[in-house]
């Protein structure tokens, strides 16, 4: 599948690309918020895994820009990552994967982003 | 001293006097009354007794110049009679034979001086006359100096009395008064304080206050010139106890700066997360596609035990700098958390027993699994640093009605009574640099209290330290 990754910190972004391409998934990764915006907006991905404090533009303000841009994100699951709690504030993006960080072990995290699709 | 020059008739009353304060400036009060008692029976043949009578508060004293202080009563009318007879010899505790009262001040004042005149022949009022005028500055120079001993008295006492020292000190910091003793002996000021120099910013000669810091104390000294002798400067030095106001500052000071590190701490904690989150996901990820056999294989795994161990310190940072953390209540089995924990401390504990209690039925406690999971982590992580290696961990599990209380001792000689205070204060530590932040403790005991229990040192045994958890119990 298509998996978007938008994370400003380079070994997570790196690690997560690896990983997911390992097992076979097709990546595309940002390490800002317009750059991600501007990748899906070339073709919706399956998965977009946004970090919530990107830079540029916020990771819940991605999706709300999709949202805008395209109508609907209904296609892509959305999994949002941050070291912070989740707040009010994203819980209007509704992602469908809510990651903590720091992460358990990676295969454990692939998994999850493999059963989300699937489910 | 020449005491007879008191009656040389061609002395004016003003020489009399310049002549008594001579005598009384140089001489000691005692010695100056032997002297005038001397010069007085020589004068008059017979046996002369000073009497000073003035009031003390609502007594009236009655005061034997030569002999024992007399403490009563009595108005004195000048000539004796039978009352003041019996008076007389039982304040002056001999026998009083013929004897004359003789009242020399003739001052409307409280204070009189009066002669008692003793012997076989008692010369009589009028043989007194000529001697009227050194009579009466006798007597106002004793009385003045009364009053100078009494005021005297009340400064030395008011000085003795005074809480905090006091000290006149000449500019060589010799004592020469202190209200602390210690001034018989040449005694530097400084050895006061248990110095063996000057102290550092003593004022002496060089200012009005000063700060010392000695074994005694922290004072705040007051310094002020007394001029009371020209051939050297004297001081007076007020000294006042800061000690306690000092120990009360830098503790304000060390929670302020606590505060400040903590701060500081949670915020490069957050900072470092986020790279180490990504040190650990990418090495995990090279270690996905390296065969296992592969020798790089276990120096990435180093690389990742690496991250996972400065996660942990980032994660004790963040708790101690964000304390109360909400983290959900949950029912669980405590022994089972400990026996998913051990595993994690796989290397600490090499050559380490881990003595666990075998309960009937299941045991369930309220609180946060994680919570708790990170309290036995360090407990059981401290106790197998402490051990070295080797020894033996005991976990017992003692349920109450409303609590559980959970011992955890180990064989690692104890905590020495000078840490006991202070084990469960933040970024204390005693490990090596780089084995421990000191926030372990100070981080449990605070999450065992936000979840409603208490993590207590109980003390030494005679093998090592007892930590006591206690937690709320959940019916099962």
């Amino acid at each position: 599948m298509k998996i978007l990754i938008a994370e400003d910190e380079p070994l997570i972004r790196r690690s997560l690309d690896r990983a997911l391409t390992k097992v076979g998934h097709q990546v595309l990764t940002a390490q800002d918020g317009e750059l991600a915006l501007e990748l899906w907006k070339q073709g919706p991905p399956d998965v977009a895994i946004l970090d919530v404090l990107l830079p540029k533009m916020t990771g819940p303000e991605v999706v709300l820009a999709v949202r805008q841009a395209l109508g609907s994100v209904s296609s892509t699951r959305i999994v949002l990552m941050t070291a912070y709690a989740s707040s009010e504030e994203w819980s209007e993006i509704r992602p469908d994967l809510f990651l903590k960080k720091p992460f358990e072990d990676i295969l454990t995290v692939v998994r999850r982003i493999e059963e989300l699709h699937r489910g | 001293m020449n005491t007879q020059a008191l009656l040389d008739p061609k002395w004016t009353p003003r020489q009399r006097e310049s002549f008594l304060e001579e005598l009384f400036l140089t001489n000691s009060f005692a010695d100056l009354q032997v002297a005038v008692q001397g010069f007085l029976e020589r004068q008059l043949s017979c046996q002369v007794t000073l009497l000073l009578h003035h009031p003390v508060g609502r007594l009236t004293l009655f005061e034997s110049q030569t002999g024992p202080t007399m403490e009563r009563r009595l108005v004195l009318e000048g000539l004796p009679d039978w009352q003041n007879h019996i008076w007389l010899a039982d304040s002056l505790k001999r026998p009083v034979g013929a004897h004359l009262l003789f009242p020399v001040s003739d001052r409307e004042d409280s204070e009189k001086v009066y002669l008692l005149l003793e012997g076989r022949e008692i010369p009589t009022q009028e043989s007194l006359a000529h001697l009227q005028a050194v009579l009466k500055a006798v007597s106002d120079s004793l009385l003045v100096r009364r009053r100078l001993d009494d005021a005297s008295e009340q400064w030395a006492s008011t000085f003795d009395f005074m809480p905090d020292p006091v000290l006149v000190v000449r500019e060589d910091h010799t004592l020469l008064r202190s209200n602390r003793g210690g001034q018989d002996s040449l005694v530097k000021c400084y050895e006061v304080f248990g110095e063996i120099k000057p102290c550092d910013d003593c004022p002496l000669g060089r200012g009005e206050r000063g700060q010392i810091s000695t074994p005694r104390g922290q004072f705040l000294v007051h310094s002020s010139r007394l001029l009371m002798s020209e051939d050297s400067d004297l001081y007076i030095h007020h000294y006042q106890d800061r000690t306690k106001e000092r120990q009360l500052y830098s503790q304000l000071v060390q929670s302020q700066k606590m505060a400040a590190v903590g701060l500081l701490a949670g915020s490069i904690a957050h900072e470092l997360s986020n790279p180490l989150t990504g040190i650990k996901a990418l090495v995990e990820s090279i270690l996905l596609e390296l065969p296992n056999n592969q020798p790089i294989a276990s120096d990435f795994r180093e690389i990742r035990e690496a991250a996972i161990r400065s996660q942990e310190i980032i994660q004790n940072l963040l708790a101690f700098a964000f304390p109360g953390q909400e983290r959900p209540e949950e029912t669980f089995d405590p022994l089972e958390v400990i026996n998913k924990t051990l595993p994690l401390l796989k290397v600490q504990l090499r050559g380490v027993h881990v003595l666990l209690p075998v309960l009937e039925g299941r045991l369930l406690v309220k609180g946060s699994r994680s919570g708790f999971q990170q309290v036995i982590f360090n407990l059981i992580q401290n106790a197998s640093q402490v051990m070295k290696s080797q020894g033996t961990i005991s976990v017992e599990v003692e349920p109450d009605v409303e609590f559980v209380k959970i011992k955890v001792s180990d064989t690692g000689g104890g905590v020495p009574d000078s840490h006991q205070d202070r084990i469960f204060e933040p970024f204390f530590t005693t490990k090596e640099s780089g084995e421990g932040t000191g926030l372990g403790l100070s981080v449990s005991s605070q999450m065992m209290t936000d979840m409603g229990g208490a993590l207590k040192f109980l003390g030494n045994n005679t093998a090592g330290a007892v930590f006591e958890i206690t937690m709320r119990r959940s019916p099962t």
